[in-house]
């Protein structure tokens, strides 16, 4: 019944996607604040871009996570 | 007859608890957008509900784990074992229900197992419980998701607040806005995914009980259809006393504060709901705050409310589980359907007790990001320092027996002439 190894699996996988996602994403978001800031217009690329990234790497993630077994079987 | 009359009142009844767990949830993906006014608390609210409802029919994961491996339910009657349900049920709403009147963030999911695992310990004693499932679904998760969820909370905030160390005020207030709204978004969706399931799952077990669904069938569409919307309405009436709690009790939350404990939260759940972990949203949640609320340097976190917290946490899983457990027994005393409607009137009274209770320190929409300490912290030390003075007086007065121990009675003016 206890599967130790499922457990572990499970636990990792949380912190590796917290870390990368969790941390990651606002970190990105605050990149992009912080260019936004500067008001050149090679900032506002860089910063608009970071927004960009953030946008896109949340919805790939409700993407795996949601359908991630459906379509790449994950 | 009998059996499909218990089965409504427990699908009713389950229903419910899918309202309270919405409900007592709105603060886990809310809290930090309400408290920084991120966005305005009606607002907040009908959002996360939306949200909630989306969330509820994207994944069935969780549902699947509840069902199963909590508890060992072969060879119970059907009767007997959507009686179990009930009482487990009763167990966790007025749990849920107590803590949101102290305003506590407890879990709800560890309120619903412990009030399942109480009511089967009193139909079929302990061996009626998979403790090997206890420890691994319930027991390790509830240690690790706090802890798990203020590392990563910690290093997102660190890392925001080391790349935006120069930016001005007013980006740090204005700039984060559209980020924490998004963030508290994902957290609602990842609300829904995780905690609605809870619900289904025990609908289902339910329903296979009663005998209508075989345990192996699909999850009926109509059973995700109204715990989704279920949960949504509970979302919406929003829990505001355990709001205020998470968003101003905790710590004084800033934007970018909020926004890197939201996207910790929302990663954490939607993954946990991917695999199938029924993590509880709360913990993960609370321990978001606090991480975030330690990677700053300007910011204090309110320990005595963090202990209470978690003293709620440890006290959750025995009390829900003794008040299911209570409710088997007296349920036992009237019989099965006589037993049901027992029980359930004596839920509706409780939590109309705790309701009206509720109304004497009203917390809503109006006053949930009012200040924590509504006086300075020195102002409250002299207000205390001069209460301990007053009272120090009073005693040695009657130390010295100038005055007697009863109150004086008032000093009539003498007229003089």
């Amino acid at each position: 019944m206890f599967d130790v190894a499922a457990l572990l699996t499970s636990i990792v996988s949380v912190l590796v996607v917290g870390i990368v996602l969790g941390a990651g994403i606002p970190t990105i978001y605050a990149l992009g604040a912080a260019q936004l800031e500067l008001q050149t217009p090679r900032g506002r690329a860089l910063g608009w871009t970071a927004m960009g990234v953030c946008v896109l790497l949340a919805a790939m993630g409700i993407v795996m996570i949601v359908w991630g077994k459906a379509l790449f079987g994950i | 007859m009998q059996e499909l009359a218990i089965l409504v009142i427990v699908v009713l009844v389950a229903l419910a608890f899918d309202f309270t767990n919405g409900f007592h949830d709105t603060a886990n993906a809310m809290a930090p957008s309400v408290a920084t006014g991120a966005l305005k608390p009606k607002v907040a609210v009908a959002l996360s509900a939306s949200l909630n409802l989306v969330g509820a029919m994207l994944s069935i994961e969780v549902a699947r784990t509840v069902g199963s491996g909590i508890v060992d339910l072969t060879g119970v009657d059907g009767e007997s074992l959507m009686l179990i349900v009930l009482c487990g049920l009763t167990g966790a709403i007025i749990w849920n229900v107590l803590t949101w009147l102290f305003g506590l963030p407890s879990s709800s999911s560890h309120s619903l197992f412990g009030g399942l695992i109480g009511a089967t310990v009193a139909a079929l004693g302990v061996t009626g419980v998979l403790w090997g499932g206890v420890a691994q679904k319930i027991l390790i998760p509830a240690l690790l998701a706090p802890i798990i969820a203020g590392l990563v909370a910690f290093t997102g905030t660190w890392l925001v607040h080391k790349v935006t160390r120069r930016i001005s005020d007013g980006t740090a207030r204005n700039g984060f806005r559209w980020g924490q709204i998004g963030a508290a978004s994902l957290m609602s969706l990842a609300h829904g995914t995780n905690d609605a399931q809870k619900t289904m799952g025990v609908i289902f077990l339910a329903l296979v009980a009663h005998g209508s669904l075989d345990p192996d069938a699909d999850m009926p569409l109509w059973i995700r259809i109204v715990c989704a919307l279920a949960i949504a309405a509970g979302t919406y009436m929003g829990g505001w006393r355990v709001i205020r709690t998470l968003g101003k009790g905790i710590v004084d939350i800033s934007p970018r504060q909020g926004m890197a404990a939201d996207f910790s939260s929302a990663s954490i759940i939607l993954t946990s709901s991917h695999l199938g972990l029924p993590l509880s949203t709360t913990h993960v949640a609370s321990g978001s705050v606090i991480g975030s609320g330690m990677a700053r340097t300007d910011a204090t976190v309110r320990w005595s409310v963090a202990r209470k917290m978690l003293l709620a946490w440890i006290v959750t899983l025995p009390a829900a589980g003794a008040v299911g457990a209570v409710c088997y027994l007296v349920a036992g005393l009237f019989g099965h359907l006589w037993g049901a409607i027992v029980i359930t009137v004596v839920l509706v009274i409780a939590c109309g007790a705790m309701w009206l209770r509720s109304r004497a320190s009203h917390v809503d929409h109006a006053n949930v990001s009012a200040e924590w300490d509504a006086a300075p912290k020195e102002e409250r030390k002299e207000l205390k320092r001069e209460r301990k003075r007053a009272i120090d007086r009073e005693l040695s007065t009657v130390a010295s027996g100038i005055a007697p121990v009863t109150k004086p009675a008032k000093r009539r003016r003498r007229k003089d002439g």
